[in-house]
């Protein structure tokens, strides 16, 4: 199949010709140009992650006002850099995913998993409901939901110190 | 001023449940937001996010009062800080992220963000609904007589919001602590004594077997320690006088303990069987006689699988502690006692030298018993997970097959595989050496009370050989109960766990219960009038909104909207499966609240999408609804159902078995019986759900006509997503986000140009359409 014939049907944007700014209440504008060069202007723009966990810089998609599809970005390369901040800036804000650099104390109280961390954003407790929410991931990679939608990330834990992998070991 | 330390929050404080919305900031925040107000100027709230605006967690405080908002951000130092006031504040929104979220306030020239995790949502929904509510004084001008004001909530209502979301989300509604999703039972919580003390009544009938028991075990327990004081005299008095009369005496002493021991034993076995049944008998019943008296909610809250649990389970627990539990406490301290006290009134030293090491062995044993199961547990997930690997690959063969990835699950499989051998391998290393570390330690123990008494014995001689025999022997009989006792602990929580579940279960009372004036409904006419209903399935989301439609006896509804519009629950209303929240349904004029529930049951027939058949024939299930019909009505309403002719097709009739769910049937063959079901009960309100969605044209069109023969002369409701089926519906209702958009006949409704239905018509034209010309090709 020729996807890349398929530009037009997925709405993939040229990064040189695709703009950001903020309107006067914060809300994301978006500039893009079409395939026949009319710059065509989206107020109250939502860009969301298609592959949040595995490719966070890629294939960025843009949604409208009425949650309609606007057009994807496949990589913040080549767009300006007031564009690829306030991009960056937003994602930021719109996926949290503190990451877990030390487990204080772990533990399995009837199968809920009371954790007790020291994150890049600073120390948290959370409990996690059952092991479902927690994902292993190729790489020693841990990305885990918490009872209430929280997401939290552990890169790798084979780089956690002797204590963490301790406490993490129960769940292994 | 803040209110932090106003009369109300230290009583509330006092309870331990913190004000709602009202929360007491550390001393320099609350200075900070304090010079905001004016005099006599009181917050209405007080509360803290957790999120920075740079997205590390702390403290965004924010007040409300009738005037102002000011939002302060307790971060790198300096604090930041944002006044509105209210008459300026353009906007209050909530913006919903991944892993978080942000409230947003927009005033003249200035736009803050709050920034709070998901942990806080709810919280800040409340607080977003009381700013908005609080400014809504100043908007007046702006959209005049839009609607009724928004209110401020009392603190009362957000309490209640709090309480039932903390349910709702799985949390200990007393502390706050999340729930195991396996249980629902706070661990901390749990008031054990007071839980156990409930069973008692269960016992009490059988008061006289449980004491008989009692007694029993207490000979039993007598009687297993009196061979080894035997041995001391055989070895301490028989022996030395060489007296052979007493030689036969002990001898048959011995046996005779030994026999009655076994008899009484098998015994007291039986007596605990038979009471075991007894009472878990009486408690399974009690249990699953409520269970129908529960309202729908209660089944939609909790699983069928969590229910089945507290059933068998649970009860089965309680049983077994009940009949058992009990005397193996009692049992286990009883011989523990009269051991003690037969060996230190042998020798009250070597008593101590003996027993002295008892405690440390038991608690290693439990220790190392747990840290052992810990990895019995891993092994166990991996083989779960090897389990599900099969379970999730076999059906899915002619997919593995067709893309031919059959190598690569084989790898996954030998991977996960590998794994569980590992862990199965490092639980063996762990057992193989702890055991007879363990086996050793007491071999130790033995041989230094062996080499001890031994020298009591040849040396000092003050110890007999006997008593050194007799108190290996009770050494020997003390572990086991000391073991039982060791691991009571855990035995009561797990008990007193399902004690709690099925309380719970018994404590819960019925949402639809008959109001006590409420009165049978002879026969409906079958006007239903809806006034101003409101409902939500829980508290945060109302799905129907001041909901007002009357129809009048006869009349066949079409209800239409996208799914999630409402339709469904607004049936579920007329049913009373539900109550409504606000307003009223009226069945000929009077309140359904008011009505007998059994007799407006009875008079409502409804045929489901996906028909619920049971297990059992044909016949039973046609006759579900009225098990006295005679084989004649029976068939009659299947004629009228369209379903006697392929009944008769199958070999054995009415009388063939239907499997769970009615496996063995197509759909429209099972829709069939399902509308025969309701013709046999001449419901005078019918609902037909989606009745003809999930068969074929031709099926649909000989049900169809079944259902036509049903409606007649009767309120009915229709739900359907294919419009075309409902042409011959008197009027169609059509919902949209959970109000009623439009009310009409089929050609009124088409005749409005921008109309909902005239949409969903077109929509659903235009893909007839496409279809048609696919065909065509």
């Amino acid at each position: 199949m020729d996807i890349d014939g398929s530009v037009d049907v997925l709405k993939i944007l040229n990064p040189a010709t695709t703009r950001l700014w903020r309107d006067r209440v914060g809300n994301l504008c978006l500039e893009v140009r079409l395939a026949d060069g009319e710059p065509v202007q989206y107020e109250k723009v939502r860009p969301m992650r298609a592959f949040p966990l595995s490719a966070p810089e890629e294939f960025i998609t843009f949604f409208g006002e009425k949650n309609d599809y606007l057009g994807m970005l496949e990589s913040l390369d080549g767009v300006d850099e007031r564009t690829e901040e306030l991009l960056r800036a937003e994602l930021e804000v719109r996926y949290l995913l503190p990451q877990i650099v030390r487990i204080d104390r772990l533990r399995l109280n009837g199968g809920v998993i009371s954790w007790r961390v020291e994150t890049d954003r600073g120390p948290r407790t959370f409990d996690v409901r059952d092991r479902d929410e927690i994902r292993f991931m190729p790489g020693h990679r841990i990305v885990i939901k918490d009872v209430d939608g929280n997401r939290f990330e552990i890169p790798d834990y084979w780089e956690l110190d002797d204590w963490s992998y301790s406490q993490l070991e129960q769940l292994l | 001023m803040i209110r932090s330390d106003s009369p109300v929050a230290e009583a509330d404080s006092a309870n331990g449940i913190p004000e709602p919305l009202m929360e007491s900031p550390p001393g320099p925040v609350g200075k900070l937001l304090r010079e905001f107000l004016q005099p006599g100027e009181e917050p209405e709230i007080v509360v803290a996010s957790d999120l920075l605006p740079d997205g590390r967690y702390g403290e965004t405080w924010l007040l409300a009062t009738k005037q102002r908002v000011v939002v302060v951000d307790s971060g790198n130092g300096t604090p930041k800080l944002h006044h509105f006031a209210l008459a300026d504040l353009e906007q209050v929104e909530k913006l919903d992220f991944v892993g978080s979220s942000a409230l947003r306030l927009v005033g003249a020239g200035e736009t803050c963000h709050v920034r709070f995790s998901l942990s806080q949502a709810e919280k800040f929904a409340d607080v977003r609904e009381m700013v908005d509510a609080l400014r809504s004084p100043y908007q007046r001008d702006e959209k005049e007589g839009d609607g009724p004001t928004a209110q401020v909530l009392t603190r009362e209502e957000l309490r209640k919001r709090h309480e039932a979301r903390a349910r709702e989300k799985g949390r200990c509604p007393k502390c706050g602590r999340t729930l195991p999703r396996w249980n629902n039972v706070c661990p901390v919580c749990l008031q054990k004594t007071q839980l156990l003390l409930r069973l008692v009544p269960y016992v009490l009938p059988y008061w006289f077997f449980v004491a008989l028991n009692i007694c029993l075990m207490a000979c039993t327990t007598a009687m297993e320690l009196a061979p080894p004081y035997l041995t001391k005299t055989l070895l301490d008095e028989v022996f030395p006088q060489r007296d052979l009369r007493m030689l036969a005496v002990v001898l048959i002493a011995l046996f005779v303990v030994n026999v009655l021991n076994s008899v009484l034993s098998a015994v007291r076995q039986y007596l605990n069987v038979w009471l075991q049944q007894r009472i878990v008998v009486g408690l399974r019943m009690q249990l699953y006689e409520y269970l129908h008296r529960l309202s729908l909610s209660f089944y939609d809250r909790q699983g069928a699988g969590h229910i089945m649990q507290r059933i068998m389970h649970d009860t089965a627990n309680l049983q077994n502690f009940m009949a058992t539990g009990l005397q193996e406490i009692l049992g286990a301290v009883m011989t523990i006692c009269i051991i003690c006290v037969v060996m230190f009134r042998m020798d009250w030293k070597l008593a101590l030298i003996t027993l002295g090491p008892v405690p440390f062995i038991v608690w290693g044993n439990r220790w190392f018993s747990r840290k052992v199961h810990r990895i019995y547990r891993r092994a166990w997930r991996q083989s779960a997970r090897l389990n599900s690997i099969l379970t999730d690959i076999l059906p899915g063969m002619r997919v593995v097959k067709a893309f031919g990835q059959e190598e690569r699950e084989v790898d996954r499989f030998v991977g996960s595989n590998r794994d569980l051998l590992h862990t199965h391998l490092r639980a063996a290393r762990l057992g193989r050496t702890f055991y007879p570390f363990l086996g050793f330690l007491s071999t130790v123990g033995t041989l230094s009370i062996w080499a001890y008494g031994g020298y009591l014995v040849i040396v000092k001689q003050t110890l007999t050989p006997g008593v050194l025999v007799a108190f290996l022997q009770y050494l020997m009989r003390f572990y086991q109960p000391m073991y039982r006792l060791s691991m009571m602990n855990d035995r009561i929580q797990h008990v007193a766990t399902s004690a709690e579940r099925v309380f719970e279960l018994m404590d819960t009372r019925p949402d639809v219960e008959d109001a006590p004036d409420a009165e049978p409904i002879p026969t409906i006419e079958g006007n239903v009038r809806f006034e101003n209903v409101s409902f939500g399935y829980d508290t945060s989301k109302k799905v129907l909104e001041n909901v007002s439609f009357e129809v009048s006896a006869g009349e066949m509804i079409g209800l239409v909207g996208h799914s999630g519009a409402g339709k469904s629950t607004l049936i579920n209303l007329i049913c009373r499966f539900y109550d409504v929240g606000d307003g009223r349904i009226l069945i000929d004029g009077r309140d359904i609240r008011k009505i007998k529930l059994k007799s407006l049951r009875d008079q409502i027939g409804v045929v489901l999408q996906e028909p619920y058949l049971f297990r059992g024939t044909i016949l039973d299930n046609i006759a579900y609804g009225r098990p006295k019909a005679t084989r004649r009505e029976v068939v009659a309403a299947a004629m009228a159902a369209n379903a006697h002719e392929f009944i008769c097709q199958l070999p054995d009739g009415y009388d063939t078995m239907i499997g769970e769910r009615g496996a063995g049937l197509s759909g429209g063959e099972r829709q069939r019986i399902s509308i025969a079901r309701a013709i046999l009960r001449n419901p005078r309100i019918l609902i037909l759900d989606e009745a003809t969605a999930s068969v074929d044209t031709e099926t649909e069109a000989k049900i169809r006509e079944a259902i036509e023969r049903l409606v007649k002369g009767r309120t009915t409701f229709a739900i359907a997503h294919r419009l075309s089926t409902l042409r011959n519906a008197s009027r169609l209702l059509v919902m949209e986000k959970g109000r009623v958009a439009e009310i009409g006949t089929h050609e009124e409704l088409l005749e409005k140009e921008d109309g909902v239905f005239r949409k969903l018509w077109d929509m659903q034209a235009d893909l007839q359409k496409q279809r048609a010309e696919i065909m065509a090709v």
